[in-house]
């Protein structure tokens, strides 16, 4: 668990490794002696360039691979393994899939901010927001397509543990819960994405995303809230057979979720001091590879394909 | 995605007809060793029909054998025309453009031999009449519908029936193409068939349109099928191994998996059978060779989680079921065997630009999938079936009879068969579909480099 978090700061290091070396000449005190030491060395020469699309591509399948075994282990251990009894092979599956889901979803509504408010809005066009949305759309139906895929195995087995699992954490005890996660995390961002006017606005990809994290938050309540508290009583037992019942946050479960968010975006807010915003480098290579082009009767884009 | 030159359509036209309008000497030999394969096949069911399922392998506890592998072997392969077609599709990707006619087709000759194999495996094919309509026939038993027995059928049928219609709308274009170079009879069924298609601008937005709509909502009939296949093992409360969650996704991505290395090898047979180097290039294997790679480790991570979770419940009977499918012979090889053909093997040999650009290779790796896909069923479905009762005492084996290979050999030459046939009757290689790839090709000046690119519409 903590080689994720290295790898994904090699990326990020990595990443702003061009940027740092361009601002070195307009930075003092600690930033520059920071600059310095990741970015002293940068030259911009060829065999740099590849070397560092190299590392960038490695690390990233790298970090790819280990995500989902990852959160295979949160999902096992800090939810399955508390309800006795509960084996669902696709839990980690859908877990991994609300990682990519919401974290699109927060990447969107960042862009969306600098986009908007950030003063960004000439190196942000629509077309980042129209290709997320696919994604971000093909994402919640297959976050659907894996709860329904659970839900008719478990259903249908009518075994009296897999009964008590779906009454616990679907139909009866975390009911309300369920139906505010189905609709964050799929009924209303698809509702939203389908329609193609959405997809192609700045606003639509993040307003769905907006939904997509509320539908996560409330899937991570529903999961492993259920779990610890399923856990207190019957956690020896070979399954659960008595339906525990639903756990209601105080004031000071309130304060740490909200907390917990707070400190996600003063790290993120901090990091923008150190590192840029976006990739400049990105920004120029992709901006070399494109251009308007006359195509029978209009104006359409030239993507180029270099590979 | 621009190795190969800009043709004119004339010698488009004139390449990619080439196996409707002339026969090279391979093809009805080929065609008549299928034939001789698939009668004889054809004689092993009747037989099997008029002497009874005795005759093959099958017997209690183990009810489904090389029949029901079969079965989802050729359902998985079906989901080629999908993925290839729609999905790329709706991606841009301009690479899919010689793979989709070849997908779509193949979908529909697998999922037709597919249907075969519960027919066959009734033993008594005509009883199904009662079981299929939603009528009782005076015996007081309906069609469970709550049974996912009953599912596949709807399922397989709506995916048959949309590739059909997804595989002629694409069609029409090429139909009109056809009219306009043959004669004779041919001439007449071709015009039929193009419905008046002239090539004007409404019919090609109508076309298009067509084409995307149908993509779109052939997808989740796509995903639908292939989980409802497995529904059938995992509903099943009674086999220990079946009972899992994880079989829908964990199936839908090995059919892609399977499915896809198909294709890429009848692309790389029809290019050296037809001489299409100009229109099946390198770049083409090569990048559906990185899409394998990646649904292979999706495909493995599925495969997986779904052991890690057959062995965390640690109950007495699963455990059983592991242990014959990991320690005990001949399972044991079979399971080495079909882990290293479906995955280590085929991504060693996708792993470099260089193996990927092998033809030979390429074709190596999307036999050996195939071959593990194939092992796959049959050591997910027998063991389990093996165990399935609680005493051990009752524990069976089964050895396939060779009735029951005959007949699975039948199934690969009728899909080649039916392959070939069409290939003599409508192009395997969409031609507008190229030629629009060609006039969309541009290039940008980068610095000093020129570098391939082309026209995207939004």
């Amino acid at each position: 668990m903590f080689a994720l978090p290295v790898v994904s700061c090699l990326i990020l290091i990595l990443s702003a490794t061009p940027d740092m070396s361009a601002a070195l000449k307009n930075v003092t005190g600690l930033k520059k002696r920071f600059y310095t030491i990741i970015a002293g060395r940068w030259n911009g020469s060829k065999k740099q360039w590849l070397v560092l699309q190299a590392a960038i591509g490695s690390l990233g399948g790298i970090y790819f691979l280990m995500l989902p075994f990852v959160q295979f282990l949160i999902a096992t251990d800090l939810g399955m393994s508390f309800i006795a009894g509960w084996k669902d092979s696709i839990f980690p599956a859908i877990y991994t899939l609300m990682g990519f889901q919401t974290s699109l979803a927060i990447i969107l509504i960042i862009l969306f901010i600098y986009k908007r408010w950030g003063g960004y809005g000439n190196f942000i066009g629509d077309s980042p927001f129209w290709s997320a949305s696919k994604i971000l759309l093909g994402l919640s139906l297959l976050w659907a397509y894996h709860t329904f895929a659970f839900f008719i195995t478990f259903w249908y087995g009518r075994m009296e543990v897999e009964i008590n699992i779906i009454k616990y954490l679907y139909s009866d005890v975390y009911f309300w819960v369920f139906l505010l996660n189905a609709l964050g995390s799929f009924i209303i961002p698809v509702g939203l994405l389908v329609w193609n006017p959405v997809r192609r606005s700045a606003w639509g990809a993040p307003l769905a995303g907006v939904f997509v994290l509320f539908g996560a938050l409330m899937w991570n309540i529903r999961h492993f809230v259920g779990a610890f508290n399923a856990g207190v009583e019957q956690i020896y037992e070979i399954s659960i057979t008595v339906v525990p019942e639903a756990v209601m946050p105080d004031i000071w479960d309130i304060f740490m979720v909200v907390g917990i968010i707070g400190i996600a975006a003063l790290v993120y807010l901090l990091s923008l001091k150190m590192f840029p915003i976006m990739n400049v480098w990105e920004i120029k290579e992709g901006a070399m590879y494109q251009k308007m082009g006359r195509f029978i009767k209009g104006n359409y884009l030239v993507l180029a394909k270099p590979e | 995605m621009q190795e190969g030159r800009v043709l004119p359509p004339a010698q488009i036209n004139k390449d990619l007809l080439t196996s409707i309008l002339t026969t090279p000497k391979w093809y009805w030999p080929a065609v008549g060793v299928c034939s001789f394969i698939v009668l004889i096949a054809s004689i092993v069911v009747g037989y099997m029909i008029n002497k009874g399922l005795g005759i093959t392998g099958l017997n209690r506890p183990v009810m489904w054998g090389f029949f029901i592998t079969n079965f989802v072997f050729w359902i998985g392969i079906s989901h080629a025309g999908v993925m290839l077609s729609a999905i790329l599709r709706l991606a841009k990707a301009e690479w899919r453009r010689p793979a989709s006619r070849a997908a779509e087709v193949l979908t529909i000759f697998s999922l037709m031999t597919a249907m075969t194999m519960p027919i066959i495996h009734t033993g008594r094919p005509w009883r199904i009449l009662y079981w299929v309509f939603p009528y009782d026939f005076a015996r007081g038993i309906f069609p469970n519908i709550r049974s996912p027995l009953v599912w596949d059928p709807s399922a397989i049928l709506t995916y048959l029936t949309s590739s059909v219609l997804f595989v002629f709308i694409a069609l029409i274009p090429d139909f009109g193409i056809l009219r306009d170079n043959t004669t004779g009879i041919r001439k007449k069924v071709y015009t039929m068939l193009a419905m008046g298609w002239q090539g004007n601008v409404r019919q090609w937005k109508l076309q298009i349109v067509a084409g995307v709509l149908l993509s779109a909502l052939i997808l989740p009939v796509f995903v639908s099928v292939h989980s409802i296949v497995s529904w059938d093992f995992g509903m099943a409360v009674s086999v220990k191994a079946w009972h899992s969650t994880i079989f829908a996704p964990y199936f839908v991505v090995g059919a892609v998996h399977s499915g896809v290395s198909a294709v890429v090898f009848v692309l790389i047979l029809l290019r050296w059978a037809y001489g299409w180097q100009d229109y099946i290039r390198k770049e083409h294997v090569e990048a559906l060779c990185r899409l394998l790679i990646v649904v292979a480790t999706g495909w493995f991570y599925y495969f997986c989680m779904e052991i890690i979770f057959g062995i965390y419940g640690r109950e007495a009977d699963e455990i059983a079921i592991r242990t014959l499918q990991f320690a005990t012979y001949p399972w044991n090889i079979i399971m080495i065997i079909f882990i290293v053909t479906t995955y280590f093997l085929p991504i060693c040999l996708w792993s470099r630009k260089i193996w990927r650009r092998n033809l030979y290779l390429v074709s190596a790796a999307c036999i050996s999938v195939n071959i593990g896909m194939w092992l796959e069923r049959y050591i997910l479905f027998i063991p389990g079936q093996i165990n399935k009762q609680v005493f051990t005492f009752t524990w069976a084996s089964y050895t396939p009879s060779v009735f029951e290979g005959i007949i699975v050999l039948g199934t690969f030459a009728l899909v080649t068969l039916f392959l070939l046939l069409f290939s003599k009757v409508m192009p395997l290689i969409p031609l507008y579909d190229i030629k629009e790839g060609d006039i969309l090709k541009t290039e940008i000046q980068v610095g000093r480099r020129t570098v391939p690119a082309t026209f995207r519409e939004d």
